[in-house]
């Protein structure tokens, strides 16, 4: 009846379809007996392998950590719901003029930064002056971890490439800016604690910069201890190389130009 | 009385109800299990991927949504639990190469070749898919193994993008025409 669907078997078994693409299967499966065959004989011819292949014990506790983690996962994702909601965060789906910071970053910009680099997903390299810090990376994985669900749930895939420690230029505060590699541009995350507290509509705000050119990079607020994110998606066509990076003060959100203090930089 | 049938847990499930989801995972931990540790050869990762299973299970959403067009609903779950198993490997492959510095990454990661040449696992499927022709063993390693989408098999094996849901069809067959006959049996 609908031939072109009919070609979709192998890759709806592989979910290999988008989320769009996959229901417009499911609908054709309910009314092709055709693809009903064969998705069941494949089902079915797959279904026996397993029976074949050693057995394993599972560790024990497997099964309450598996079980405590599913019943957990509700919890979270209502919080998540709502936490997002309430975010004055620049919406990385906002039509942005900037360019990436292209190879910059992984071609050893963050050198300049001193020592306080790391690559990939080694958390423990963090400098030991910042031991908090270094505890509230597993929030940022957490966070990447969600960007990343988020992306595979369009097709797209992402890999963390590079991490720097941003230098505070007064006493207070501490941060990591992440960029993370996508299919189709980058995703920059910022993370910070121990800022100090904003007050009425103040919002810190990320900016790259090239030259002399700032460049809002998402904005965020903190919470009571300081702690802070925001990730910012940065399109593959506006290629730019940045020269740095500061989070600002700012008396309001959605300036496009700084008018507050830099509170945290890093040269790029 | 008598058990409860996998659907009519799902069923259950799918209404939030907790004991309904414990049954399931009691009554498929060992399956699934097994599957996923012969994927990923490796406790820890094994475990990951059964979570990612259950919590896919229980929000009911996407992929984690049983279609009964798709038939039995035991092979319906293995077919998920692969598919996170794969989506795993690429993860984990992907943050290898990262820390390898390794400046691009494709898609190599561990296919057939590693999860049935492993010197330990000379179970019963890697001696039946080895006495495949190589043409049925690569649609096997390409599909199930690695979970490739037609058309990348396609491309790999240079064939009609037409031809390979009937190669993949017949490979599996034989496959299981070789694990059945030789049934419990080993031959060693
Ligand atoms: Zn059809």
């Amino acid at each position: 009846m609908n031939e072109k669907q009919c070609e979709n078997v192998l890759d709806y078994l592989n979910e290999q379809l988008t989320e769009k693409e996959r229901e417009e299967f499911e609908q054709h499966l309910r009314e092709c007996p055709d693809c009903q065959a064969e998705v069941q004989e494949l089902e079915n011819l797959m279904g026996g392998i397993p029976a074949y292949m050693k057995e394993a014990t599972p560790p024990a506790g497997m099964r309450e950590r598996v079980l405590n983690d599913v019943f957990k996962d509700e919890e979270n994702e209502h919080k998540n719901e709502t936490e997002e909601k309430q975010a004055p965060v620049l919406s990385p789906k906002k039509p942005n003029k900037w360019k990436v910071w292209a190879g910059a970053l992984a071609a050893g910009l963050l050198l300049s930064v001193g020592g306080n680099i790391f690559a990939g997903l080694q958390l423990q390299q963090l400098s030991s002056q910042n031991e908090d810090l270094e505890s509230n990376l597993s929030d940022l994985q957490v966070a990447l971890s969600k960007l990343e669900d988020r992306e595979s749930e369009n097709g797209d895939t992402m890999t963390p490439t590079e991490r720097t420690q941003l230098a505070s230029t007064g006493e207070a505060g501490s941060g990591v800016a992440t960029l993370v590699d996508r299919n189709i541009g980058s995703e920059l995350l910022v993370q910070v604690e121990e800022l100090t507290q904003l007050e009425g509509d103040q919002v810190y705000q990320v900016w790259l910069i090239e030259g002399e050119n700032p460049e809002p990079a998402g904005a965020f607020t903190t919470d009571g201890e300081g702690n802070g994110a925001v990730t910012f998606r940065i399109d593959e066509e506006n290629q730019k190389s940045w020269d740095a990076i500061a989070i600002t003060k700012e008396p309001k959100p959605n300036n496009q130009l700084p008018e507050g203090e830099v509170v945290l930089q890093a040269e790029l | 009385m008598s058990k409860p049938t996998d659907y009519e847990l799902y069923e259950q499930i799918r209404n939030k109800d907790k004991t309904a989801l414990e049954t399931l995972y009691n009554r498929y931990e060992k399956l699934l299990y097994s599957f996923a540790h012969r994927m990923m050869k490796d406790q820890q990762a094994a475990e990951e991927v059964m979570q990612d299973v259950f919590i896919k299970l229980w929000r009911g959403k996407g992929a984690g949504q049983y279609v009964k067009e798709r038939g039995k609903f035991s092979s319906w779950l293995l077919t998920i639990t692969r598919n996170a198993s794969i989506d795993l490997i690429r993860k984990k492959k992907a943050q290898e190469v990262e820390w390898d510095q390794r400046d691009s990454m494709n898609e190599e990661m561990p296919g057939v070749e590693e999860v049935v040449t492993d010197k330990e696992e000379r179970d019963q499927l890697r001696k039946a898919i080895d006495t495949l022709p190589d043409e049925q063993q690569r649609m096997i390693c390409l599909f199930y193994f690695q979970g490739l989408s037609q058309r990348e098999i396609a491309e790999k094996c240079e064939i009609p993008l037409g031809t390979v849901k009937g190669r993949v069809r017949l490979a599996l067959k034989k496959l299981r025409e070789h694990l059945d006959e030789k049934g419990g049996t080993t031959d060693e």
